[in-house]
């Protein structure tokens, strides 16, 4: 990575650096008095990755491995009392840029880009506008109560775009018939429940884009939708990648999607990444044994190989995100570990480095940190 | 494309307009259901009643009512005159206000053959008419229009007595007629009997033993002896007023009072009837009506600004405790704790004793009780509120408002607020009656406002049974009772229409 010493490289929107977003684990008023010490989920553990223009970066990995919270928390969803290290780094619109710098002096890193978490509340309002969010779920990401119009326009009012209601719903009507919702004026007076799994995420999408964003997580968009649906609002998400340039971090455990979807791939586990590369690197020459496991995981289209006991080379389940083990966190499951004895103190006693295994594909296990050059 | 967004606009406005739809959505749906209807039936009633009331009721009623001159005229403990027809035998009420019959300037004539006079005189004649075995309660004059000014530098004396021609011819004057001067006499107001003189004088012509007279002299005025029970004679009372003025020249009192200089022109002589008005008479001889009428704007009142207040206050602090959490929720739950451990009647008891104490209007009074009741009692919506709301917090939606910048305060009113409003409403229609029980409940216990409502008119009623007087005072007991029972009973009515529309409505969130 070429970063000289700018925290983001000149085409990156986002960045995050080595982020942790700790969960703490309520404890009981006797064990708080006993002295047991705080428990915490290591939801993310130290994450860094960055995100360009015009590119869809994919997070996977299994459910509980921290990608939903990496997303939340690059969008400054997640308190700030649970981040527990790290920085997330944004290059808001130039206005954007101007008036958080002037509201929030000590937020600005260098020239054009911003530490979301130094931002306090006050000053978020103009970086809200170009971080923008599509959920996984379409039937309660929209209130069941408003109107798709009223929906639409609560972005609108907030941030006063468009001084009348004409303007307004000029610019509603125009958002629908960017995700296909035609004609507008048919959807504007229905409620969410009215409208089908794909028209409602659709919605979300159109709310998201309303507001012109820089940055858009979309955290596993399709995997509530039908099949037939999906293909529609992947497009959507394809066409805002190439006409607007919008950097869009797809989170999905879905590893044949991320495939099809993304630019550049990083495998998730237990709140680490543990490979993170160009997507047909990653695909057709996976690093580390937890991708491999997941490729092998991935169901074949072929109906021939419907009667055959796959071998996926995984063990047992995951660990606990409040108890990590010493070393390698995918140690307990690892089957590399189990064939190499020769790595086995370096996994039992220390925790892998991201290191570049080869040009832009990193990857974080002992396996291949030996003939790979450490990253800066 | 314009023609869209206008097509756009047009649908949104129209929207807009239709937001209430789901208020009159729930009111229809509570009306198809019989309590339902019921219950809003009774409640649109009781609120035309209060506004009847609040119209039709002297602005002053309260220091009216509390002042017990306003109703010396009444009889006291007196059923509702409509008993009359069901067959009750009922000595009735008569008032009149009358001019002089008859005035003049004499020297030594015996006006109605008994009252020897010397100057300036006069009569107001009243004629009672008794048709049902049943004994009048008193006779009164009160003096409605005089001037006390001195007539040729003199005050004058006036000599009242009060002459009453019964119908077997008896005549008798009832007073004994003291000597006053007319500013004592306007000053005082009135003109009554003294019942232990009547006795006096009515029982040598009775001639009984004057312990018997005494116990019942009204009823030997208006009765007759039959072997040693006194009945009551029926017939027309010709009740006379003759006031007769002395200390003055005679001539200058007849042109003073001619020309309503000085003395008096105007008397409002009455009979107290056996029974009263529409609902009858207190032991004050307060006209139970009035108070009656008095209590469905009162209760109403109570009741609403009890439960609305308690219902905003536990909402906000509800929605406020579950948004916030942290220290914020802690301090709110803690708060609320403390106050549910409050025994709330010993609270209230020690308050209205406090505040009966202070010098202030008795709606203030009420008002602080009320408040009291409030701040002790907001804590249980709190409680569900803040279940609700931490549900609906966590819902996909909210975090997408925060994601487009919405503020806390915007996603506690557009987001928050419009799921749990039916519930908090659902709770506000249950707690009306609450309100209004506490408060007639006080008053029974003895911590009254000094307001007329329901509850104070029965605590006056278990007063008078107290202090001895017979249950037989249906008239006073079982109107207010029942009055706040259907007050209750339409607000529970509602509310759990309201609750079963409204319950599965969050469900289906």
């Amino acid at each position: 990575m070429s970063k000289e010493n700018h925290v983001l490289s000149s085409n990156g929107v986002i960045r995050a650096d080595e982020l942790r977003v700790w969960f703490p684990v309520r404890r009981s008023f006797i064990d708080a008095l006993r002295g047991k010490p705080q428990l915490y989920v290591h939801a993310v553990d130290g994450v860094s990755f960055e995100v360009h223009e015009a590119e869809i970066f994919c997070l996977v990995g299994e459910s509980g491995c921290g990608k939903t919270t990496t997303g939340r928390a690059l969008l400054r969803l997640v308190e700030r009392d649970n981040i527990y290290g790290g920085h997330v780094y944004f290059r808001p619109s130039k206005e954007a840029f101007e008036e958080v710098s002037r509201l929030a002096p000590r937020a600005v890193v260098e020239e054009g880009v911003v530490d979301l978490y130094k931002v306090p509340d006050k000053a978020m309002k103009p970086l809200r506008r170009e971080l923008q969010i599509v959920f996984q779920d379409p039937f309660g990401s929209l209130n069941p109560r408003m109107k798709i119009g009223d929906i639409l326009e609560e972005p609108l009012i907030i941030h006063g775009i468009g001084s009348t209601p004409e303007e307004r719903a000029e610019i509603i009507a125009r958002a629908l018939e960017t995700v296909k919702l035609t004609p507008p004026e048919e959807f504007v007076d229905r409620y969410p429940h009215q409208l089908s799994g794909g028209q409602r995420q659709r919605v979300v999408i159109a709310r998201a884009l309303l507001l012109n964003p820089r940055f858009l997580v979309a955290d596993e968009p399709v995997s509530m939708l039908d099949v037939s649906i999906r293909a529609e609002i992947l497009e959507i998400l394809f066409e805002l990648k190439e006409k607007h340039g919008l950097a869009q971090l797809f989170i999905t455990h879905d590893l044949a999607l991320a495939r099809h979807v993304c630019d550049r791939i990083a495998v998730m586990y237990l709140g680490r990444i543990v490979e993170m590369g160009p997507t047909d690197t990653v695909i057709a020459k996976p690093l580390h044994p937890y991708t491999r496991a997941l490729m092998a995981a991935v169901p074949e289209p072929d109906p021939r190989n419907r009667l055959r006991i796959r071998n996926v080379p995984i063990k047992g389940e995951v660990t606990s995100a409040v108890f990590l083990p010493k070393g390698c966190r995918f140690r307990p499951r690892c089957v590399a570990y189990d064939q190499t004895p020769a790595i086995r103190d370096k996994c039992d006693n220390e925790e892998p480095p991201l290191v570049e295994a080869e040009p832009g594909h990193y990857v974080a296990c002992w396996l291949h940190a030996a003939r790979a050059r450490q990253t800066g | 494309m314009s023609t869209r967004a206008e097509e756009v606009r047009k649908k949104m406005a129209k929207a807009r307009s239709e937001r209430f739809k789901e208020a009159r959505e729930i009111l229809s749906e509570v009306w198809r259901s019989l309590m339902g209807k019921t219950g809003l039936i009774l409640i649109v009633v009781l609120i035309a009643i209060s506004i009847y009331a609040l119209i039709t009721m002297p602005p002053n009623i309260v220091s009216l009512w509390n002042n017990p001159k306003n109703w010396q005229f009444n009889p006291t403990v007196a059923p509702p005159a409509w008993i009359a027809d069901l067959g009750e035998p009922v000595a009735p009420q008569v008032e009149k206000t009358l001019g002089p019959m008859m005035q003049g300037v004499t020297n030594g004539k015996m006006v109605d053959g008994i009252v020897p006079v010397v100057g300036f005189y006069q009569v107001y004649t009243l004629r009672y008419n008794l048709r049902h075995p049943a004994f009048p309660q008193g006779i009164l004059a009160g003096i409605i229009g005089g001037k006390a000014a001195l007539v040729g530098g003199a005050q004058p004396i006036v000599i009242p007595y009060i002459v009453v021609e019964r119908p077997d011819g008896i005549k008798l004057i009832i007073n004994i007629p003291t000597p006053m001067t007319l500013k004592d006499l306007l000053a005082a107001g009135v003109i009554s009997l003294n019942p232990n003189q009547v006795a006096a004088y009515l029982a040598p012509r009775f001639n009984i033993s004057l312990t018997v007279a005494q116990s019942e002299p009204v009823k030997l005025l208006f009765g007759k002896l039959v072997g040693s029970k006194i009945e009551p004679l029926l017939g027309t009372y010709k009740i006379d007023l003759i006031l007769v003025y002395s200390g003055v020249d005679p001539a200058a009192m007849q042109k003073a009072v001619i020309s309503h200089k000085s003395g008096i022109w105007r008397v409002k002589m009455v009979v107290k009837g056996s029974a009263y008005g529409l609902m009858g008479t207190d032991d004050v001889g307060h006209d139970l009506w009035l108070g009656l009428l008095f209590g469905f704007p009162a209760a109403l009142a109570i009741g609403f600004f009890g439960a609305v207040t308690a219902a905003l206050i536990g909402m906000v602090m509800g929605v406020i405790s579950g948004y916030y959490g942290g220290w914020v929720d802690e301090l709110i739950q803690r708060t609320v704790d403390v106050l549910g451990n409050i025994p709330l009647l010993p609270i209230l008891v020690l308050v209205g004793v406090i505040v009966q104490e202070w010098n202030i209007s008795p709606w203030a009074r009420l008002f602080i009780i009320i408040g009291v009741l409030v701040l002790v009692s907001w804590g249980g919506l709190t409680i569900i509120v803040r279940s609700m709301v931490l549900s609906i917090k966590s819902e996909p939606y909210v975090e997408a408002a925060r994601a487009i910048g919405a503020s806390d305060r915007r996603i506690m009113f557009r987001h928050i607020v419009p799921q749990i409003l039916p519930y908090v409403f659902a709770n506000l229609v249950f707690s009306v009656p609450a309100a209004i029980l506490t408060e007639a409940g006080l008053d029974i216990l003895g911590i009254r406002s000094g307001l007329p409502t329901w509850g104070a008119i029965l605590s006056d009623a278990e007063a008078y049974v107290r202090s001895g007087g017979s249950y037989a005072i249906w008239w006073w007991i079982l109107p207010p009772g029942l009055l706040i029972g259907i007050t209750s009973v339409a607000f529970v009515f509602l509310g759990l229409a309201l609750e079963t529309v409204v319950e599965p409505r969050l469900r289906r969130r």
